[in-house]
């Protein structure tokens, strides 16, 4: 009977599924949109960008064998240094050496795996990078090399040597590039894409390119921020101009970071693609020729989805989504300064290609298809399809255009990336946006993040280096993410929305198109919020409640504290009364007999006091707000600055129906929320869970039995 | 008499049955309650749609829980099955003759029921056969199309329940001894011999499965509310009617032999 049932269900599903795919109406007809002229938006639009600030230029040549799955090219870099001291090697990323053995850094962590999928090993199978030959084309006192004629006068050869992880190489220089001083590198280098993994590589004809040229590390005063690539790195480099030649097969559409400025009638079954991206710190781009071509604008942005034809359905979605991300982040983090992005949905045989930022540029992942008959249950997600691409857009704030170090501190590029995902969910949808549902019930931003702070968020602090956390704990999605935009979103709940939300706005504006550091985020909202946040003027001993903005930073970021609040007692007692022996005004003790009055419960309010005791459970103390319920209905809100390890709070003449910490569900950063409410003695009040839960078990017997199995 | 004036003559028999249903189901669930109740202690919570989060922190905290659920949906099941064998026979036998028997209409149901129950108990054995036989059959039929075999299956399941229904029906109102699978068999050729027979216990076999469909569907969208518990109960009456119904058809064939 089991096997039959199983089989049956599995049927069903499948089924289900071929109707829903059956009823799935064709691809909409493909639209394009004029290709932008300048990569950046309009000056008056987007601000001027600083100057100074473009340190690696690169001009890339290269040529994508679709058969082979290799990419054959050239790299000139032309990078001045802005630091005091000399320098007299170039230290650049050779990320894709990180796929070509087992003991890389980065497979060695994890152990072959990304996401779940497995890297496919073999002949053109892992993923390396090789550069068989390096020149320096120029060295001077800031002109411009980038012209091509400079290209072959003087060229003296270098030899990059690759370090002790091959996703690091360096290339010693005949002599050391002074402070302001600029040079000029040509290297050939060899890609092989891996089967698609860890969000590169290829599948059949789909090509996605990322992380595929040798690229310059950062320059600090202290030396190379170069960092070997492992699982959880991801990039960090100056930004520069990027003028890129591509040289694919005829039939390939082609997406790119930037704009395409040239087109080359085709050639011998090739045609030649030139793009240009200004004011960016990578370069990234997906070929295939099955990719169908949606083109719309949001304002002068470009907005250009490739899909393949199975998705096409979805593009309008997506599109949506993208449009929300832009209205919330363009408004609220300052303007996007580029004049396109280019969403590419890899094909569904390319999992692991989705999910990937780069500069204007990004890939996304397909809408989970639910079966017709689970569709009659009511369920709708915003997790698998919406969410992605609302969490890539993203990253063109955070690390794209505020171009943090996601390697030392990748909380700010992953961390405040998820927390700019809830305000635009939230401003898209409502707050506390629905992100699932099903039937009557709903998942929100607020349930999403705070199921991961449960469990793995106490392991490490938010505030940790990219190659520190371990893939055997599992906890960089659940600190880095979720922890982190809890710790932000909090503050901004504690602090006021508005408040809060300037001071944001005031780091976005600073440290656009820079590198922002921890420290400098905790410096402005700082500087902006202030030390120290009024939270109430009138605590539970009549003092002011203050929120001190440094020492929850630190608490948050540094430590492994978590916020856990509990009503651990809640109980009705007899008040003192004035019963017993009692000095009368002549002086003499007299006996004040206590009036009959029944005991506990049954206590008339006056002769009652209601307390409830209330206690810090978790290491974080931050002020916390307290609603009490007495009987009869009144009810009245406290805030306690939640310093101690707990707090008594007792009410003369007044009896307690019940108690409810952080009513108004401020403090995301606390996942324990079940022992947040408790209802009084005495009170019959449901609990909330056990009926609903009694009754959907009932129907589903009901169901199950059917007319009672006859 | 045609079938469905069997059933309806005999509302004390649903009643009887849908009495016992629906205690069944909300009995097996108190302890459900009973231990969220416990878990939850004076802790409330009060957002009615989103329960998922907080289920999800209070099985995290009290994993065993879980094992209740687990524990109440498969005995619930078991029972609802053995309780459906046991009445078989006094239900075949009321279906059979509706006429009013008084006081003794207590003693005879038992009687039918015990009596046939071995026999009952080996035709349901035959049953459990067929459906495995059949859905090889319907792997066999539809090559690799799902859509087709799922079709088949359908329609052989509903088959094997119409000839079980007789195969039954025979036993306890046709005095057959219902042992041997040629007995069994000799059903089936009836069943498919007779088409008009399938379709009228095969589409109450099928409403009978939508309607718990429509339990499921109605469970989910209005978990937790009232609304939902009783149009759960009102359907689960339903079923059990169109349970009555689709024997009461092989009740009527079985005269007709
Ligand atoms: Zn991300």
């Amino acid at each position: 009977m089991l096997a039959v049932g199983s089989r049956l269900l599995r049927r069903a599903a499948a089924c289900a599924l071929v109707g829903a795919v059956a009823c799935e109406p064709g691809p909409p007809p493909e639209r394009r949109v004029a290709e932008p002229v300048d990569p950046l938006r309009p000056l008056d639009v987007r601000g001027p960008i600083p100057a100074g600030i473009k340190l690696a230029d690169y001009v890339l040549d290269a040529s994508l064998d679709a058969e082979k799955h290799t990419v054959t090219g050239t790299a000139r870099i032309t990078w001045r240094n802005s630091t005091r001291a000399p320098v007299d090697a170039l230290v650049l990323h050779l990320y894709m050496n990180g796929f070509r053995a087992e003991d890389t850094a980065w497979m060695a962590e994890a152990r072959g795996s990304h996401r779940g999928a497995r890297q496919d090993k073999g002949e053109g199978k892992w993923g390396y990078i090789d550069v068989r030959a390096a020149r320096l084309l120029a060295q001077g006192p800031s002109a411009d090399f980038k012209a091509p004629e400079q290209r072959d006068a003087a060229a003296t050869p270098l030899t990059l040597v690759e370090g002790a992880d091959p996703s690091l190489g360096s290339l010693a220089l005949p002599r050391p590039v002074g402070p302001d001083e600029t040079i000029t590198v040509e290297l050939d280098f060899f890609t092989q894409l891996p089967r698609v993994f860890a969000r590169t590589g290829y599948d059949g004809e789909f090509h996605m390119v990322g992380q595929w040229y040798p690229k310059l590390a950062v320059r600090h005063e202290g030396g190379w921020q170069a960092h070997v690539f492992t699982l959880h790195s991801e990039f960090y480099a100056d930004f520069g101009d990027y003028d890129v030649h591509l040289d694919v097969p005829e039939d390939m559409v082609v997406g790119a970071s930037g704009v395409l400025v040239e087109e080359r009638p085709p050639e011998g079954g090739r045609k030649r693609l030139r793009y240009r991206a200004d004011t960016v710190h990578d370069f990234a781009w997906a070929a295939s020729p099955d990719f169908l071509e949606y083109g719309d604008t949001w304002r002068d942005v470009r907005i250009r989805q490739l899909v393949p034809r199975a998705l096409a359905g979805d593009v309008q979605r997506h599109l949506d989504a993208q449009v929300a991300a832009l209205e919330s982040m363009d408004a609220r983090f300052g303007p996007y300064p580029w004049s396109t992005i280019t969403i590419v949905h890899p094909p569904e045989s390319a999992g692991g290609a989705q999910g990937m930022e780069y500069p204007t540029f990004f890939t996304t992942s397909d809408i989970l298809r639910v079966p017709l008959p689970l569709r009659l249950l009511g369920i709708h997600e915003l997790l698998t399809g919406e969410f992605t691409t609302i969490h890539e857009f993203g990253h063109q704030y955070f690390q794209g255009l505020l171009a943090s170090d996601e390697a030392t501190q990748p909380w700010l590029d992953e961390g405040i990336n998820s927390f700019s995902n809830t305000l635009a969910l939230d401003d898209w949808l409502g707050d506390d946006a629905t992100i699932a549902r099903i039937g009557n019930q709903r998942v929100s931003t607020i349930d999403m993040i705070r199921v991961a702070l449960q469990t793995a968020a106490e392991l490490d602090p938010v505030d940790r280096r990219a190659e520190d956390y371990r893939d055997f704990t599992g906890t960089f999605g659940g600190t880095v993410y979720r922890k982190t935009a809890a710790v932000f979103h909090t503050l901004r709940a504690l602090v006021g929305p508005e408040k809060f939300d300037r001071a944001f706005r005031i780091y976005c504006d600073t440290w656009r198109f820079r590198h922002p550091t921890g420290a400098d985020l905790r410096a402005a909202l700082l500087r902006e919020i202030g030390p120290k946040v009024r939270i109430s003027d009138t605590g539970p001993d009549g003092q002011p409640v203050d929120l001190d903005v440094a020492d929850y930073l630190a608490q948050a970021i540094e430590t492994t504290a978590s916020v856990d609040f509990a009503v651990t007692r809640v109980a009705n007692r007899r008040a003192v009364g004035d019963a017993g022996w009692r000095r009368g005004q002549d002086g003499a003790l007299a006996l004040i007999e206590p009036e009959p009055a029944p005991e506990g419960e049954e206590l008339g309010d006056e002769a009652s006091e209601g307390f409830a005791l209330i206690v810090r459970e978790g290491e974080f103390r931050v002020p916390v707000e307290i609603e009490f319920a007495f009987k009869g209905g009144a009810r009245e809100r406290l805030w306690w600055d939640g310093q101690a390890r707990y707090r008594v709070f007792t009410f003369p003449g007044k009896k307690l129906a019940g108690v409810a910490i952080d009513p108004d569900d401020k403090l995301l950063l606390e996942g324990e929320r079940l022992d947040n409410r408790v209802r009084g003695p005495g009170q019959r009040t449901p609990d909330g869970l056990s009926d609903p839960v009694a009754r959907f078990h009932e129907a589903m017997d009901l169901a199950v039995l059917g007319g009672l199995g006859l | 008499m045609n079938a469905l004036r069997r059933v309806l003559r005999v509302p004390g028999l649903w009643l009887g049955l849908c009495a016992l249903q629906l205690g069944l189901a909300w009995g097996l669930a108190q302890p459900v309650a009973g231990a969220v109740r416990a878990a939850m202690g004076g802790r409330v919570w009060t957002d009615p749609h989103r329960l998922i989060a907080a289920l999800a922190e209070l099985l995290v905290q009290n994993p065993a829980i879980l094992t209740v659920f687990v524990a109440a949906a498969i005995t619930s099941g078991l029972l609802g099955a053995a309780i459906a064998l046991l009445v078989r026979g006094g239900v075949l036998l009321r279906l059979g003759d509706a006429s009013d028997r008084g006081t003794r209409a207590w003693a005879e149901f038992g009687r039918a029921s015990l009596g046939n129950l071995p026999v009952l108990a080996l035709i349901g054995l035959y049953g459990l056969v067929l459906r495995v036989v059949l859905s090889f059959v319907a792997n066999a039929l539809a090559g690799a199309h799902a859509l087709v075999e799922l079709v088949v299956l359908v329609l052989l399941l509903t088959f094997a329940t119409c000839a079980g229904d007789l195969a039954a029906a025979r036993r306890v109102l046709r005095g057959e001894r219902g042992v041997h699978p040629r007995e069994y068999l000799r059903a089936c050729a009836d069943v498919a011999r007779s088409p008009r027979l399938w379709l009228a216990s095969g589409a109450l076999t099928l409403a009978r499965w939508a309607i718990a469909g429509a339990i499921v569907v109605i469970a989910v969208h209005g978990s937790g509310e009232a609304w939902a518990s009783w149009s759960a109960r009102g359907l689960a009456c339903v079923a059990v009617f169109l349970a009555l119904w689709r024997v009461a058809v092989a009740v009527e064939a079985s005269r007709r032999d």
